[in-house]
């Protein structure tokens, strides 16, 4: 009996040693989660560096909704809205969600990637190059688009914590905004310079292209890519800094530093359709929610739609919807709140083009479009930066812009695409009083209106950024005597949490910290 | 073993309660060692064939047993001694260590099991309301599907776990949270594990509140810990045979204060230059196509209701019938239905010298007040015990609880809480159910469009089409969940040497669950993809093992020495895969993966954890009336990160019985001084503080990325240390008794995630950074003021005061928000130096005088934006309970009352029907009658004071002005008149934020505050006479009527049932509303046992 228990004991004692037995280095092995990665490679953080910037670079509802219908789409005129009280005071959740947006998604993840790519064999970061270039000319434009809206940033400490391991030690100080376009412009001919002579070995050309997204692994696009984003840097401090230069040095050498020409070749972020929009994205919909299930954000502007009209412009029937009259008529930013809502809802307010926009799933995000490209040609042409027809890229430009809107219409499903404006169409628009080169003095006055029209609504930080350079096109606002704020705003205002957190760094700056500083570029 | 046959003698007596003289029946006598045995019978008398030498055992639930060797004597009367005055009785502690309540040195709660099923709750957490100090229960609606939170002593973490650690028998089983707060997740009310465990089944049930009662069990002893002691077999005569059950009918309940004088429509303005509206709000039709307009309706699309007043009028209904304009005074409630509870229980049980078992099988059936659910639960228990030998036992609980539950409650925040599904004044139930779907089964279309029925499309712009959704999600579509749980443990003990035992024990907690969601199509084919299929799978496991040695011994006459010293291990594992359909289902209602229209939807993930720790106690007695003791517990995590996953939790505690060591007057019966310290830990949630990268696809290629959450490789576990004192003392016989304790924590190292500014590279990085503390006062006090031949009355109450401080927060940082409440409009905060769960919003701004300042155009009060002030505090201040019991001859009547005092809640339900004009309060201003102003309206559009019947010139004159008290920018007093409907439209509405165009609204009013005491349980029965009960061959029946969650005594809060939240994490029990209706049932119950 005795022995029966023992042995009873015994196995008792053994199953339940095997049953929860444990090791102390298991409670190693179950630390990590099990949906995450530990290890991660350059390749795959050029994709995530992308894809962390889709939401500001599709449309999308939170993008149009929160951030920009309010805010540049409101003071560019691009998009038609309700004048209310406190409206030129940019709504904090704007503010912060595109500050948060750029630190959270490009900054952070171009840092870990180049903090990854430093960890490689010198051998590995030869083969790597071009996927470390394709990620910073990126990087770059995000990082112009931040600049553009907020002057001075924390740029050249800032996203290291992870680096550093130690949060004091990553707080970053401020960085004054001409210097940070100086070193992307810097930086920008130097990769220029390189990608106009790469080599890069096909096994790695292969596995950039199968990563690379946004250009295909087309190395060419991305050289002209970086190219034109230095032009657009060039020319936006032109006003400021003596660039012509480096200006004439991209102009003049189409062989080292060829720039976006023609409409094929215009960097472009695919939609594609309505399945890409659910599988890149927090909340799936793209310009369809942006611009219909979320509000009214297809109401159409009024200076935009009257230039069109005036000038019978061809893009006119692509981009805007007529009222229920079977006119074209924006919503007037001069007339009272309740006038306006009245209108609308008496159905005399034109709406954005259902074909080309509100129901185009195919809708793409533009990053630099061939027109944009020429329209800057025109002004160095014409300022004399460097030596070429600025009339020429001037049409050239319209031309460009007028087929691009209707590739655009002619993506979408819900109804039949328009036929294209033939050559003579185009060129009797060229011949417009409002538009003609020739029969205008104020050539400046020409490029600036073409270029609001080209980037339009697609990419209203652009759009925000040239009008406050240029201060073309000529735009009305009704005062807001309301509010200490009666105009609209020249900057953006840093986040509560600089303050808060950053306070020491953003001391420095908080001087600076007004709506109406201008962005050192901005001497219009 | 066995006695050789020596002369048997018939042995009679009679068994009275020691304290009160009367004679007590049921009680069990038999001879030890045999099977033989007998009960007392009504009188208390019993009689036995015995022999000289053998021992009787008199046992009766509540009383201390005691045993009589036979010898000479055939009458053996005996008294027996109430198990309170006993002092021996004994408490299960942690680790299923038994301690006598006597040398505890710590606060203990303990509930008989008698208490947990007197009115049918359906799960034992339900029925703690009101019966422990300390201890405060929020249960979601939705009754027996749903998760109840318990708090336990206030709030010991600020961001991560509040719900105590659940033992059964000694084993850690699955609860955790259940919070689904928000729009975008997921709308059904889920469960929490605990709610799985039978009260029928529960012998009872302690709760460890301090740390150092706790500290036994870690880092998940936090939140204090619930320990539970299933039946076992009871030595008796012949089998024991217990039958069970209750079935109640439940009602929604407590439902909103709404107004039925007018129907919908907004303000003047609105209703004119959007509807096309006449001045009273009609909107005329052309039902006779004669070109002319001439029927009126109401503004459908109106979430307000400032319409015309209901006047019985025939009208165009949203549903395009004619109807009589008048209120639908009662049709809240009937969005919902009657449901029901039953719960049938039977038990048999046996012990002897074999051992003991029990074997119990409970079935409850359940339909909650929300229509198209339905849950039934089937509950296996047995309960083994094996003499295997002199020397050793071997245990064997077995668990298993079989459920199925279609549809469990969706939440209603879509109708309570979003305009897009407030129901008009004017609408009838019955038209939404009347018209969610087509009668061809497709879901209701709006008027243009394409439909396979279009004249079944709606008609009209109407309002509730989230109204018409949620009957659509919750009839239409079926979510059906199976879950099988498996709850078993085996237990050796052996008794090595005198003294000397050794327990080891395995045990799992196993639980299956399978999810399948069929959505029917909603439109056909040929217009459309709709409609999907899913089927998800859960796992989870938690595997148990421990093993104890303890040896107890005396070491001299005065000082004893117990010590237990022993190791545990716990692994859980949670496994999960889902797969459904996407775009559609290809043929319509095949619900199949095969239906897919794309490619299927799949997903799977899992994730483990393991603990073990080292632990022993060593406790020392003194003469049985002092006792000192000391724990400590070595415990490793994988949750923590392997640097630094090995902590140390310490407790010591003392206790003092003074009614034995010192000469008290004969008054005091008992009297207990005792004293603790210790430290108990909460480790942060699994994987939160592991740094890793994550992956994903973009359309099929690859990524990386880091999120902008940040981990830390260095985190500790919370640590609480808390200090406590108490006194306990019974008086006049034990008539009358009382406990009370005071205690004082402080929660340091909590684990933050500490807001960085995102120009680090992160948003948030995981930190032991805070520090928060509590102290409170509990107590209870019992006794029985009246006891007589026929008549007992049994009196209960208990109280806790917590006070919470937010002691520190990280540098720099004064404010943590837990929530931010319609983007910024009001938020819960907690700031150090305050309490937790402070609700602030933006208040009126006030000139120097104190006066309010209107807006000089609006007359709406200008609300001041700059800063956010204090509106009140979520934490209650008091929470406890009252019972009584009253028995007069056969017939009883118990009662149990809670009550919460102090604390406000959010209710933001109440903010936007308050704007819509739907409550009773909202009447005021709108008419005459209502102490509205007459006016009309000039021709700049300015409204003049005026009495008469029309306008100098020829005005309609409206009587739903008011100005409101206050002055103007240049100080004088408020003059402008503003029409009802405006005031309440622009004061309580959505958001506040000026550059959205929302400048005078106001969060204050949404925060109210929430004392109530509320008539909890109320059970009114009979117990059958004996001889009666016999004539059923039973040993007692009895029946009673049963309810539960009755009605309020006193409330503060009368909009909804301040119960009505959702989640066990306190910042969402801070939100009424949303989740589904409260309820109120009543029913009966029969017990009966063999």
């Amino acid at each position: 009996m005795k022995k029966r228990i023992y042995i009873f004991l015994v196995l008792f004692a053994g199953a339940a040693m095997v049953f929860t037995g444990c090791k102390k280095s298991e409670l190693e092995t179950l630390y990590p989660n099990p949906a995450n990665s530990s290890t991660a490679t350059v390749e795959n953080f050029l994709t995530g560096l992308l894809k962390s910037a889709n939401e500001v670079v599709l449309p999308w509802y939170w993008r149009f909704f929160v951030v920009e219908q309010p805010t540049q789409g409101h003071y560019t005129q691009v998009m038609g809205w309700y004048n209310s009280k406190a409206q030129y005071i940019p709504p904090a959740q704007a503010m912060d969600w595109r500050w948060d947006q750029y630190y959270n998604g490009p900054m952070t993840q171009f840092r870990v990637m180049e903090d990854l790519y430093n960890n490689l064999s010198e051998s590995d970061q030869s083969d790597y190059r071009i996927f470390y270039l394709a990620a910073k000319i990126f990087f770059y434009d995000q990082t112009e688009q931040i600049v553009d809206l907020f002057g001075d940033i924390p740029w050249s400490d800032a996203g290291r914590v992870r680096e550093l391991g130690d949060l004091n030690a990553a707080l970053p100080k401020y960085d004054d905004a001409k210097t940070i376009y100086t070193t992307m412009m810097a930086d920008l001919k130097s990769i220029g310079d390189e990608l106009a002579s790469i080599d890069v070995p096909a096994f790695y050309a292969g596995l950039f292209q199968s990563k690379d997204y946004l250009n295909d692994g087309d190395i060419s696009l991305w050289q002209k890519y970086a190219n034109s984003l230095r032009l657009r840097m060039l020319m936006r401090v032109s006003g400021t800094m003596d660039v012509a230069a480096d200006i004439a040095e991209i102009l003049n050498n189409p062989g080292q530093y060829p720039v976006v020409e023609s409409n094929d070749e215009a960097i472009l972020l695919d939609a594609g359709g309505p399945d890409l929009y659910a599988t890149t994205k927090s909340q799936n919909g793209g310009i369809k929610q942006a611009m219909e299930t979320w509000g009214e954000y297809d109401i159409a502007p009024y200076a935009l739609v009257k230039h069109m009209v005036d000038n019978s412009d061809p893009r006119l029937v692509i981009t805007f919807d007529p009222n229920v009259n079977g006119e074209y008529i924006g919503m007037n930013p001069m007339n009272d709140g309740t006038v306006q809502a009245q209108n609308l809802n008496d159905g005399l307010i034109s709406r954005y083009d259902t074909a080309s926009f509100t129901q185009n799933d195919y809708f793409p995000g533009f990053v630099i479009t061939a027109a944009e490209v020429s329209f800057m040609k025109a002004e160095a042409f014409f300022k004399g930066y460097a030596s070429g027809d600025a009339k020429v890229a001037y049409e050239t430009g319209v031309e460009q812009s007028i087929n691009f809107y209707y590739d655009i219409n002619s993506t979408g499903d819900y109804r039949e695409p328009l036929p294209r404006p033939t050559a003579d169409e185009i060129a009797a628009y060229l011949a417009q009083p409002g538009v003609s080169w020739d029969a205008n003095d104020n050539k400046m006055k020409l490029i600036g209106e073409q270029k609001w029209i080209n980037t339009g609504l697609g990419q209203m930080p652009q759009t925000w950024a040239e009008y406050r350079r240029l201060g073309y096109p000529e735009l009305e606002f009704l005062p807001d005597n309301s509010s200490e704020q009666t105009m609209p705003p020249s900057r953006w205002l840093y986040p509560q949490s600089e303050h808060e957190l950053n306070g020491a760094n953003y001391s420095q700056v908080a001087g600076k910290d007004d709506l109406n500083t201008k962005i050192f570029w901005d001497v219009n | 073993m066995f006695s050789s046959a020596f002369a048997q003698m018939r042995i009679r007596g009679k068994v009275t309660d020691k304290a009160t003289g009367n004679p007590l029946p049921a009680v069990n006598v038999y001879i030890q060692g045999t099977t033989t045995g007998t009960a007392t019978d009504a009188n208390g008398m019993y009689s036995i064939s015995a022999s000289r030498n053998s021992v009787l055992v008199f046992s009766s639930v509540g009383y201390a047993q005691q045993e009589i060797t036979v010898g000479n004597t055939t009458t053996i009367n005996v008294a027996l001694v109430p198990s309170a005055t006993e002092l021996g009785e004994v408490v299960v502690t942690a680790l299923g260590i038994k301690r006598e309540q006597k040398a505890l040195g710590y606060a203990i709660s303990t509930i008989d099991s008698k208490e947990l099923v007197k009115v049918g709750s359906t799960n034992f957490g339900s029925a703690l309301y009101g019966k422990a100090s300390g201890v405060r229960i929020s249960t979601a609606p939705g009754g027996a599907t749903s998760a109840v939170a318990i708090n336990i002593r206030g709030m010991n973490s600020i961001n991560f776990s509040s719900q105590p650690l659940i033992i059964v028998d000694g084993i850690p089983i699955r609860n955790g949270e259940a919070n689904n707060s928000g729009y975008w997740g997921d709308q059904r009310i889920r469960g929490n594990g605990l709610i799985d465990i039978n009260p029928e089944d529960i012998q009872d049930l302690s709760i460890l509140k301090g740390a150092s009662a706790s500290a036994l069990y870690g880092s998940e002893a936090a939140n204090g810990v619930v320990v539970i002691t299933t039946k076992k077999g009871t030595r008796r005569q012949g089998l024991g045979v217990d039958v069970n059950y209750t079935y109640q009918w439940e009602r929604p309940a407590f439902s909103p204060p709404f107004q039925n004088l007018y129907g919908p429509g907004y303000d003047l303005a609105t209703n004119q230059t959007y509807f096309g509206a006449d001045e009273d709000g009609w909107v005329y039709e052309d039902m006779d196509g004669d070109g002319t307009p001439e029927t009126p309706r109401p503004i459908y699309r109106s979430y307000a209701q400032f319409g015309p007043a209901f006047d019985g009028r025939q009208v165009i209904g949203w549903d395009n019938k004619m109807h009589p304009y008048v209120a639908q005074p009662d049709n809240w409630n009937n969005l919902f239905r009657t449901g029901m509870n039953s719960i049938a229980n039977v038990a048999v049980n046996k012990a002897g010298d074999f051992g003991s078992f029990r074997f119990s099988f409970t079935r409850n059936d359940y339909k909650g007040v929300q229509r198209g659910g339905d849950h039934n639960k089937n509950n296996f228990n047995v309960n083994t015990t094996l003499k295997l030998a002199k020397n050793l036992e071997f245990d064997l609980g077995v668990n298993y609880i079989n459920q199925y539950t279609l549809n469990r409650p969706y939440k209603i925040s879509r109708i309570t809480n979003n305009y897009g599904g407030f129901l008009s004044r004017f609408d009838d139930a019955q038209w939404y159910l009347d018209n969610y779907q087509t009668s061809k089964g497709y879901r209701f279309r709006t008027a243009n469009q394409p439909s396979a029925t279009p004249d079944e499309n709606l008609q009209y712009n109407m309002r509730a089409t989230d109204l018409l959704d949620f009957f659509w999600r919750t009839l239409a579509q079926k979510n059906e969940e199976h879950s099988d749980r498996l709850i078993s443990n085996m237990t050796m003990r052996w008794t090595i040497l005198p003294g000397l035992t050794m327990r080891g024990r395995i045990a799992n907690d196993f639980t299956d669950m399978t999810i399948e969601q069929r959505s029917p199509n909603t439109v056909p084919l040929a217009i459309g993809n709709s409609g999907g299929f899913s089927m998800s799978q859960s796992k989870y496991a938690i595997t148990y093992g421990d093993v104890l040695f303890s040896y107890n011994k005396k070491l001299t006459d005065d000082i004893g020495l117990i010590v237990n010293a022993g190791y545990q291990a716990r692994r859980e594992t949670y496994k999960y895969n889902s797969a459904g359909t996407n775009g559609g289902l290809s043929t319509e209602n095949w619900f199949h993966l095969n239906a897919s229209v794309k490619t299927k939807n799949g997903n799977a993930s899992y994730t483990e954890f393991l603990k073990y720790a080292f632990l022993g106690t060593a406790s020392l007695s003194y003469k049985d009336y002092f006792f000192f003791e000391f724990t400590g517990r070595r415990e490793s995590s994988s949750t923590l990160p392997p640097a630094s996953n090995t902590f140390f939790y310490p407790s010591v505690n003392a206790s003092f019985l003074f009614s034995d060591a010192l000469n008290l007057p004969e008054a005091i019966n008992y009297g207990k001084l005792r004293v603790a310290w210790g430290i108990v830990g909460n480790a942060p949630p699994l994987y939160a503080a592991n740094n890793a990268f994550s992956q994903g696809a973009v359309n099929g290629i690859v990524y990386n990325s880091v999120s902008s959450s940040y981990g830390n490789d260095g985190i500790r576990p919370e640590k609480k240390k808390e200090f406590e004192t108490g006194l306990e003392m019974k008086f006049f016989g034990n008539r009358l008794g009382f406990e009370a304790n005071y205690y004082n924590n402080r929660i340091v190292d909590q684990i933050l995630w500490l807001s960085v500014p995102k120009t680090v590279g992160a948003s948030r990085m995981l930190t032991n950074i805070g520090e928060l503390k509590n102290l409170g006062f509990e107590g209870s006090l019992y006794g029985t003021p009246f006891e007589g031949k026929d008549f007992r009355w049994d009196l209960r109450g208990n109280f806790a005061i917590n006070r919470n401080q937010v002691v520190s927060l990280m540098e720099g940082v004064d404010q943590l928000v837990h929530s931010n409440i319609d983007a910024g409009a009001a938020m819960i905060v907690s700031e150090p130096g305050k309490p937790m769960g402070e609700i602030i919003a933006y208040l009126p701004m006030k000139n120097d005088n104190g006066d309010y300042i209107v807006d000089d155009n609006d007359g709406l009060y200008q609300i001041d934006f700059s800063e956010m002030k204090k509106v009140g505090n979520a934490m209650p201040k008091l929470v406890g309970g009252f019972g009584s019991y009253a028995e007069y001859k056969h017939f009883f009547v118990d009662f149990t009352i809670d009550y919460s005092w102090g604390g406000d809640i959010v209710s933001l339900s109440s903010q936007y029907m308050k704007g819509a004009g739907m409550f009773e309060e909202t009447l005021q201003y709108r008419d005459a009658e209502h102490g509205g102003l007459s006016y009309y309206i000039d021709a700049d559009g300015k409204k003049v004071q005026f009495d008469g019947d029309a306008g100098p010139g020829g005005e309609k004159v409206f009587h739903d002005g008011l100005i409101l008290p206050g002055v103007k920018s240049d100080g004088s007093a408020n003059d402008i008149i503003v029409s009802a409907a405006d005031y309440y439209l622009n004061t309580f509405t959505w958001g506040a934020n000026p550059a959205w165009g929302i400048p005078y609204s106001r969060y204050d009013d949404a925060v109210r505050k929430n004392h109530y005491v509320k008539f909890r349980e109320l059970s009114v029965g009979y117990n059958l006479p004996k001889s009666l009960a016999q004539k059923f061959k039973c040993n007692n029946i009895r029946l009673a009527l049963v309810g539960s969650n009755l009605f309020y005594l006193y409330r503060t809060f009368k909009d909804f049932d301040a119960e009505t939240n959702i989640g066990t994490n306190w910042v969402n029990a801070a939100i009424v509303g949303g989740s589904t209706s409260a309820s109120r049932s009543l029913g009966f119950s029969i017990r009966a046992s063999f």
